[in-house]
């Protein structure tokens, strides 16, 4: 007859006796490898979802700024200070045409603010930086189209300059005005795809189509 | 305190004391001198109050072309170089317009002006790409005089406030 020496809850009974519970019976390691099987199903989903997300990332971003934006913004007021309304950007044999129609119009009647050269150029001043400051801070650029200024080497660099303007805020920031037509002559590139960008305005030479001419002028100047 | 009085020059070096807000660059025909007078009669008053330094006025020897440009670069601020279609094909518009460059500072300091009077007389190759104050263009003469004294009264930095790059 076999006595059970520990432990001390089945000392000095007999092995007959010995009656061990269910969960001595089970071992260990099994249980240990469900509980780590069931432990590392759940650390691979997290990983999982981590790595998704990880890959998507810009994705969520994005689609989190869809459903953000779908608010209008509000307009900012603009940060810069324009001195002058517009700048009008013309061959010298035109200044009689700017000063007779344009600036009796656009400074007495709308009270807006010109950049005419001959009136607003500092002398003694470097001619391209006259015209780049002074593009700079004007609110819109008037380009006036005629066989002179296709031809004249400045007023290319001023339609130039106008078209860097397009190019940083815009297709409403210039507006072409065509006092002769020079759609079908050779012209250079910018002025070319100057054309292509903006619509513009013709001048009529009646006095029938001047109300016409001044109303669409004013609108494309807000 | 600037003072109305001509100032002359005796011998070679310059006694002049003043700073003259421009030296006065034009030709020698009758037409240009009467131009020269009138704008220097109406700059030289109230309310404008320049002080022009006029050659045919202020120089002795207007041959000796030393003291011309020392008075140019030192005792002058600007140089106002009133252009015709003489003066075009005289020696002593390049020469003064070579004087008074100053290439490293032009941008800022404006120092060169030219004046036009003549329709198609070019300025020189080294100021044509300069803004000039153009007296034939009768639609904008109420505009070219407030213009030139704008560009006339701007302020010159000194040479010690230059910064000289060092290599």
């Amino acid at each position: 007859m076999y006595v059970c020496l520990s432990p001390d809850k089945w000392k000095t009974k007999t092995v007959a006796k010995f009656e061990p519970e269910k969960y001595e019976c089970q071992s260990a390691v099994g249980s240990l490898v469900v509980i780590g099987i069931g432990l590392g199903c759940l650390a691979g989903v997290f990983l999982l979802i981590a790595f998704i997300v990880y890959k998507g990332r810009y994705h969520i971003k994005h689609r989190m700024l869809l459903v953000r934006s779908l608010q209008p913004y509000d307009r900012l007021p603009d940060g810069e200070d324009f001195v002058y309304d517009a700048f009008v950007a013309h061959h010298v044999d035109n200044r009689l045409w700017v000063i007779n129609h344009l600036l009796p119009f656009l400074e007495q009647q709308r009270k807006l603010r010109l950049c005419i050269h001959e009136r607003d150029f500092l002398p003694g001043n470097f001619i391209a930086d006259n015209i780049v400051k002074n593009i700079k801070v004007s609110r819109k650029v008037i380009l006036l189209f005629s066989v002179d200024f296709v031809n004249s080497e400045w007023c290319l660099f001023e339609a130039t300059t106008a078209y860097n303007r397009i190019i940083a805020e815009g297709a409403s920031s210039v507006v072409i005005i065509m006092l002769e037509d020079i759609r079908h002559r050779p012209v250079d590139n910018t002025i070319r795809n100057l054309l292509l960008a903006i619509t513009y305005i013709e001048w009529e030479n009646d006095r029938n189509g001047r109300p016409e001419f001044f109303r669409k002028l004013l609108d494309a100047l807000q | 305190m600037p003072d109305n009085k001509i100032t002359k020059e005796y011998g070679k070096r310059c006694e002049v004391k003043h700073n003259y807000d421009a030296y006065v660059s034009h030709g020698s025909s009758d037409r240009d001198r009467q131009f020269v007078r009138m704008l220097a009669n109406i700059l030289e008053q109230e309310p404008f109050n320049f002080h022009l330094f006029l050659p045919d006025e202020n120089l002795i020897d207007k041959d000796n072309n030393s003291i011309i440009s020392e008075t140019i670069k030192h005792k002058c601020n600007r140089l106002l170089l009133v252009m015709s279609k003489d003066y075009a094909v005289d020696k002593m518009s390049d020469f003064t317009v070579n004087v008074a460059l100053d290439i490293p500072n032009c941008r800022r300091d404006r120092k060169i002006i030219p004046v036009i009077i003549d329709r198609q007389c070019g300025l020189p190759v080294m100021i044509n790409h300069l803004t000039s104050a153009d007296f034939t263009i009768p639609e904008a003469l109420t505009w070219v005089l407030p213009r030139l004294c704008a560009a006339l009264r701007a302020p010159i930095s000194k040479p010690s406030q230059i910064k000289r790059r060092t290599t």
